[in-house]
């Protein structure tokens, strides 16, 4: 599912004009947005919680130039599943599009 | 950065503001966001929102593991399992405080790690060749070295292919060596054929002039052989050398009574001037303390030059003493 086919369906289910669900949907995400640069972390209950993990630097070779190369820490964002919902999509056979 | 827990009570608040729906309206939508993600992610596992990533549904296969409190081995089933990847508007968003740093190449490292493992290929490949030789135990040896002779080119063959910049390096020491080689061959050829000559005019004694030929002592010699002879080896005799040798100075040489001139030609240098007056190279230092007048620096020698060649103490410049030559290298040392 992409993003035109989330914003129809949402339209569809809350009786909104897709123009409405567009805008919300942008908000929704600058909101996700700003918190993750607060370093806040967000949880959506019954789904999961989206985290910012630190990644430490590290150093990486190049197996056929041998040149090696230090990869700076970075942020990055994680989500972990719920225990609820990872218990509901446990045994679940998508069925793929 | 404070961590925070932001729920979607919250979230609705922010949306609200942003956009002229109510709370209420914010709420539901944001709920039902949710809900549709997780029926979307169930039913096609994946969905895709723009902005803020992709959510796949992947499954984990079953796989052993390790019970880490009693030890007991387990299986785990297989699982269904959310993978998010955060689309780059949000990477970046995220990523903001650390933006500024870039990976960062490392050439030390790489140069010793490279140096490191070159020697150890040529080892392997040498005993390799030593073991493939043993192996062949066959008791006729021109075959044992004719197999070594296409074991080397097989060697050399393997090395051009894995790394030709040594063996061009190899090839340049090999000629350098050459040059070095021929150079002194031809000097010395040179100065043996003169001082024979020298010999041979000055009319020494038979016994000198075979031990100038061994040992070339030279015109220094001659109160060698009168002192060793006078005043056969005494304790204090062969105390005194040592003494000698521990004080001296530079003004020594200087002040030390010149016992000829030699004058630089083409090719001279002061280890050569030194072998050739005292029978060492080694003792090129006390040649350059007795021209420091003229020598700055023990390279200054130029052609045309006259050096004084001072007249030291036997035990000072006896080649065939160790100490002397010990304590000569030693100086040498101090002047480089």
């Amino acid at each position: 599912m992409n993003n035109k086919e989330l914003i129809s369906e949402l339209s569809k289910r809350l009786r909104v004009s897709q123009n409405d669900i567009s805008n919300l949907l942008a908000s929704t995400v600058s909101a996700f947005s700003t918190a993750f640069q607060q370093g806040n972390d967000v949880s959506l209950q019954g789904f999961g919680i989206f985290q910012i993990r630190k990644k430490n630097e590290r150093i990486i070779v190049n197996p056929s130039t041998n040149v090696r190369q230090i990869v700076p820490p970075k942020l990055t964002v994680i989500f972990k599943m719920s225990n609820t919902y990872k218990e509901k999509i446990k045994n679940i056979i998508p069925h793929g599009k | 950065m404070e961590n925070k827990k932001q729920s979607i009570q919250e979230l609705v608040d922010i949306i609200a503001t942003q956009t002229n729906f109510t709370k209420k309206n914010s709420e539901e939508f944001l709920k039902e966001f949710v809900h549709v993600l997780q029926e979307y992610l169930e039913k096609d596992g994946f969905v895709k929102v723009k902005g803020l990533g992709a959510f796949k549904l992947v499954k984990n296969e079953e796989r052993k593991s390790v019970n880490v409190t009693t030890g007991e081995a387990i299986i785990i089933p297989a699982h269904n399992k959310v993978s998010f990847i955060p689309d780059n508007a949000i990477k970046e968003a995220v990523n903001k405080p650390y933006a500024h740093l870039e990976t960062i190449t490392v050439d030390d490292d790489t140069k010793n790690s490279t140096i490191d493992a070159q020697p150890d290929n040529t080892v392997r490949e040498e005993k390799s060749i030593q073991d493939e030789a043993k192996n062949n135990s066959i008791p006729n040896n021109t075959v044992i070295q004719q197999e070594e002779t296409s074991n080397n080119s097989k060697k050399t063959k393997k090395n051009k292919k894995k790394n030709p910049v040594a063996i061009v390096i190899l090839l340049l020491l090999f000629h350098v060596a050459m040059a070095v080689s021929f150079y002194f061959y031809k000097t010395e050829i040179v100065s043996f054929f003169q001082r024979a000559v020298t010999i041979e005019e000055n009319n020494l004694p038979q016994a000198t002039i075979i031990d100038n030929q061994l040992s070339p002592v030279s015109i220094v010699a001659d109160t060698v052989v009168v002192v060793e002879t006078d005043s056969m080896p005494d304790t204090t005799n062969i105390q005194q050398p040592d003494e000698i040798i521990a004080t001296y100075t530079p003004e020594l040489a200087q002040n030390a009574p010149i016992k000829e001139y030699v004058t630089v030609n083409e090719g001279s240098r002061l280890t050569w001037i030194a072998y050739k007056a005292y029978g060492h190279k080694a003792f090129w230092v006390y040649i350059y303390d007795a021209n420091r007048n003229q020598l700055k620096t023990p390279n200054d020698v130029k052609i045309g030059m006259e050096l004084a060649i001072p007249e030291l103490d036997a035990s000072l410049v006896n080649p065939n003493d160790e100490n002397c030559v010990i304590k000569a290298l030693e100086l040498a040392e101090k002047y480089k």
